[in-house]
């Protein structure tokens, strides 16, 4: 990935500055505001935040399919170079599904309960490509056999209440696989599911789209999900990228305060019998965020220059500067946390 | 299916049993038909032939076991006052009823699924508020009253159509209909109109509730999301969630359209089976009524069958009860 970076090649998804809002009686709701992140082809990006941190909202940004009426307000999606932001609404669609494909968190919701999988599918290929039928079939069948489905041509002829929601989910993906997109954008798509079907499908993302070549933005609350998956991880919170990096680096030494309290909220990094850390207060309400740090009253590191909002840029004691500045390892805060000393991990 | 078609059709005739039990006792409490049928000049001898010939010197348990038994053999006696069989009566009248129902049925749902469509889309925009004020008054405004407006308007005023009768009648598989003739359409698009109002509006609310519930769905969502076009997520995805309860007005309201198209047919003179029955009442007519009464029930039941059937065929969710099916 920084050969691609070194060529000069444009990246193959950049986001720049993405503003996504939604209007409100009270103002405008920034949902995102002023998101950054490059992806190569190949490469595993986890967006990582809670509920309502914009992550969800910054994949359908992605793809043009904010719901009504929120709308993007600023910012580029740069998908080979081309701004799909600026592209009018059926070239758009030629690329939804295509280039870009999408998977839904709650695989019961996902599918239409009408209509018989195969009918969905093929459909999925029928809409970008001028294929007869038999071949879209195949091309279906084919997708399913690789998202490990049993027999594929009994369950093309299923209706989707007769799938089980792991199973569901897997025709979901190959839904998404269908037309060997250049981009899959997954929210939170293993969350409704039992833990040891989320081991599987995991799995079997991360094979998919190292053999294929595909960039994966795998959207999520869960760490452990990211730590296993990922090769880069953005931490969003409040509509914000609060800092981004390599997997290991940001899990392993997270600079953000934030990041570090997702870190100890989760019960397997704690030692056994003492009080599971927690992040107090709750996350800001979007319509009226603090000036400065968003995330400053439940930090226990503000300073008084928190009252500024701090860029997102590389901390000064990990060299500083470098990169492009989507790709390096960032922190959005004035008074990082320490990096561990030497030796202690 | 099978057996749940069998199953239905047996339930079906206890409901005719009841049925015909109810009207034929009711009718005969109403009053004595002889009363005015007989020429008010007829003196007592001939009154008592009279009523002998139509059989109502018998007991009443008697009169309806003879109805009964002539009922299984297909039939339902004649008028008291023309003399001819109950059902040819009804069905010399009936194409003219089902023409006219059909006709405001096609109306209703060629006009009521787009607009309810549009505004279930649309829901902000002005024409969608305007047309969910429209239908608002489809509810409302009396049937009646709204008949006599069409005719004002379009027959007195304007002069465009005519307010009464079925016009040139064309023979289509030895029924006579209206609608293969110009003239025939110009006096069959008032009354269906009229008739259509009530159930356009219905469609109208129903396509657009339905439409709002689908459209923020996930499924709708991951179909944009395969880059689907508007027409086939419309088409496809939304419309055939929405037909089941589409399907469900559609096929009730065809069996009320044709049972109660009473107060169009006397409004526009249409020669159908209401207007018979509110002459027949009139005269007590009670085989006329009995008849059509018996007729309207097994209609109903029949419409309401092909309903269930095709739910299980919109729908596979829904599984008709003791198909004997193997999931």
């Amino acid at each position: 990935m920084t050969a691609a970076a070194a060529s000069g090649r444009p990246p193959l998804l950049r986001v720049e500055g993405l503003c996504t809002g939604f209007p409100s009686r009270a103002g405008m709701l920034h949902a995102v505001d002023g998101v950054d992140f490059s992806l190569d082809r190949g490469e595993i990006l986890g967006l990582v935040g809670e509920s309502g941190s914009g992550k969800s909202v910054t994949g359908f940004s992605i793809l043009g399919l904010v719901d009504p009426p929120g709308r993007i307000l600023g910012g580029r999606v740069l998908l080979d170079g081309v701004d799909l932001a600026a592209l009018d609404e059926p070239a758009r669609r030629a690329i939804r599904g295509k280039r870009i494909a999408m998977i839904f968190q709650d695989p019961m919701m996902t599918l239409n309960p009408v209509l018989r999988i195969d009918t969905q599918m093929i459909e999925a290929v029928t809409a970008h490509e001028a294929t007869g039928t038999a071949q879209a079939r195949e091309r279906a069948r084919a997708a399913l056999v690789q998202v490990g489905i049993a027999a594929p041509d009994e369950r093309l002829l299923a209706y989707p209440h007769q799938l089980s929601g792991g199973m569901r989910q897997r025709v979901a993906i190959a839904i998404a696989l269908v037309n060997r997109p250049d981009v899959i954008i997954a929210d939170e798509p293993t969350t409704a599911l039992d833990v040891t079907i989320q081991g599987q499908i995991l799995h079997e993302m991360q094979a998919l789209v190292r053999e294929s070549g595909t960039a994966l933005v795998w959207i999520t609350h869960d760490l452990s999900v990211v730590a296993g998956l990922a090769d880069r991880v953005c931490v969003m919170y409040a509509g914000r990228i609060v800092e981004s990096g390599p997997v290991d680096a940001v899990l392993d030494a997270p600079r953000h305060p934030y990041t570090r309290g997702l870190i100890d909220s989760v019960p397997a990094m704690n030692p056994r019998g003492r009080p599971l850390a927690q992040i107090p207060g709750n996350a800001p309400s979007p319509v009226d965020l603090p000036p400065g740090c968003t995330f400053r009253a439940r930090c226990s590191r503000a300073i008084e220059r928190c009252g500024d909002m701090p860029p997102l840029e590389a901390p000064a004691d990990e060299g500083g500067g470098g990169g492009d500045g989507t790709r390096a390892r960032t922190v959005r805060c004035w008074n990082p946390v320490p990096l561990p000393a030497q030796g202690s991990r | 299916m099978l057996a749940f078609i069998l199953r239905r059709l047996m339930q079906s005739t206890g409901v005719l049993f009841v049925m015909s039990l109810l009207v034929f006792f009711g009718v005969y409490a109403i009053g004595n038909p002889v009363d005015i049928l007989v020429n008010p000049n007829a003196d007592q001898q001939d009154i008592a032939r009279a009523i002998a010939e139509l059989g109502l010197d018998q007991p009443l348990y008697l009169q309806y076991w003879h109805f009964l038994t002539s009922a299984l053999s297909g039939d339902l006696g004649r008028s008291f006052s023309t003399g001819i069989p109950a059902l040819e009566l009804i069905f010399q009248r009936m194409p003219a009823t089902l023409e006219l129902a059909a006709a405001s049925m096609a109306i209703a749902i060629v006009f009521g699924i787009p607009l309810g469509l549009y505004a279930g889309l649309r829901p902000e925009s002005k024409l969608a508020k305007g047309i969910m004020a429209g239908s608002i008054l489809g509810f409302s405004l009396p049937t009646f009253w709204v008949g006599l407006m069409l005719i004002m308007v379009f027959s007195v005023w304007l002069g465009w159509l005519p307010p009464t009768g079925r016009g040139d009648t064309v023979d289509l598989f030895g029924v006579p209909v209206s609608f293969l003739t110009l003239d025939g359409w110009t006096h069959l698009l008032l009354p269906a109109t009229n008739l259509a109002l009530f159930n356009l509006a219905l469609l109208i609310r129903l396509t657009r509730a339905g439409t709002r519930e689908v459209m923020v769905q996930d499924y709708i969502r991951f179909a944009r999301a395969k880059g689907l076009s508007d027409s086939r997520i419309i088409g496809v995805h939304v419309l055939k969630n929405i037909m089941i309860p589409i399907v469900t007005i559609v096929g009730l309201e065809f069996g009320s359209v044709i049972a109660f198209a009473v107060v169009t047919e006397s409004i526009f003179a249409w020669p159908g089976m209401g207007k018979l029955l509110i002459d027949s009442i009139n005269q007590l007519d009670r085989p006329v009524i009995v008849a059509y009464v018996l007729l309207i029930v097994l209609m109903f039941v029949l419409i309401n069958l092909v309903v269930d059937v095709l739910y299980s065929l919109l729908d596979p969710r829904i599984r008709l009860a003791d198909s004997g099916g193997t999931r």
